[in-house]
């Protein structure tokens, strides 16, 4: 978002609250789903060309961490979809959502999911063998799930 | 070969059951069969290290000396993931051979022709 707000010729973007906004909403799932966020910030229009290109060139800085947090907000694998199952174990249903996902998927789409509990590693592949799904690729910890 | 999955709940609480899985189990293994031990609930605690070497159940070998015999005949460990979590035990603190798993690596075994036994 910064570097959208400081492309567009604003400089001194600053994010001034966040909270969640979404519990309790009809959108709550979805919002927690993708980790929103309500947020208010403000910037102020540059005053030459020279402060602008200055503050382009601090955000070409910090492009490496924004790609960091943009890894673990979305898929790094090409995927159709995305789910974040972040640490929950097989007793808080990670597979039971991953499940309700691929059945959303066409054939041949794909799901990437985000999972560090350790139970998932030998979980998610035997799901997979049983579920008569087809596990594309596996990196640390995260999975390709591509529905048949 | 059959697989033999065998199911114990227990560590402190009843040592003499935790010993008699891993009797059965070594049987298991000597008789060429893929054999695992499932741990559960208090069980979990027996695959983290250090834990079980000074218990002995009365009329048993030390568990810990079973345990090895278990390992190095080639069984599995598998250790539940929703027993460990709440008990704070992390795959580091866990013995060689011991894995954590879910629900889904058990119902798999079971539907592949697993025969259990729980204790």
């Amino acid at each position: 978002m910064k570097a959208t707000v400081v492309a567009a010729g604003f400089v001194e973007f600053e994010i001034t609250w966040q909270g969640d906004v979404f519990s309790g909403a009809p959108q709550q799932s979805s919002a927690a789903n993708f980790r929103t966020l309500g947020i208010n910030f403000r910037a102020r229009k540059a005053l030459d060309a020279a402060e602008w290109n200055a503050a382009l060139e601090a955000l070409a800085c910090e492009v490496s961490t924004q790609a960091e947090v943009e890894e673990l907000m979305g898929s790094i694998l090409g995927a159709d979809a995305f789910y974040d199952a972040g640490d929950k174990g097989c007793a808080e249903g990670p597979l039971d959502e991953i499940a309700l996902l691929v059945r959303r998927l066409s054939p041949g789409q794909t799901l990437e999911v985000r999972a560090t509990d350790p139970s998932v590693a030998s979980d998610l592949p035997a799901w997979c063998r049983l579920a008569g799904q087809e596990l594309a690729a596996h990196q640390g910890d995260r999975y390709l799930i591509r529905r048949t | 070969m059959a697989h033999i999955l065998i199911h114990n709940t227990h560590g402190k609480d009843n040592i003499e059951r935790a010993s008699l899985s891993f009797v059965v189990a070594n049987t298991a293994l000597s008789s060429s069969q893929r054999t695992t031990i499932l741990l559960t609930i208090e069980g979990v605690w027996i695959a983290t290290k250090g834990y079980a070497d000074s218990l002995q159940a009365n009329g048993f070998a030390p568990l810990s000396d079973l345990m090895q015999q278990f390992v190095s005949s080639g069984g599995e460990l598998w250790v539940c993931g929703a027993c460990a979590k709440p008990r704070n035990i992390t795959q580091e603190q866990l013995i060689d051979g011991a894995t954590i798993i879910g629900a889904a690596t058990a119902v798999e075994a079971l539907v592949n022709g697993a025969q259990s036994l729980s204790l």
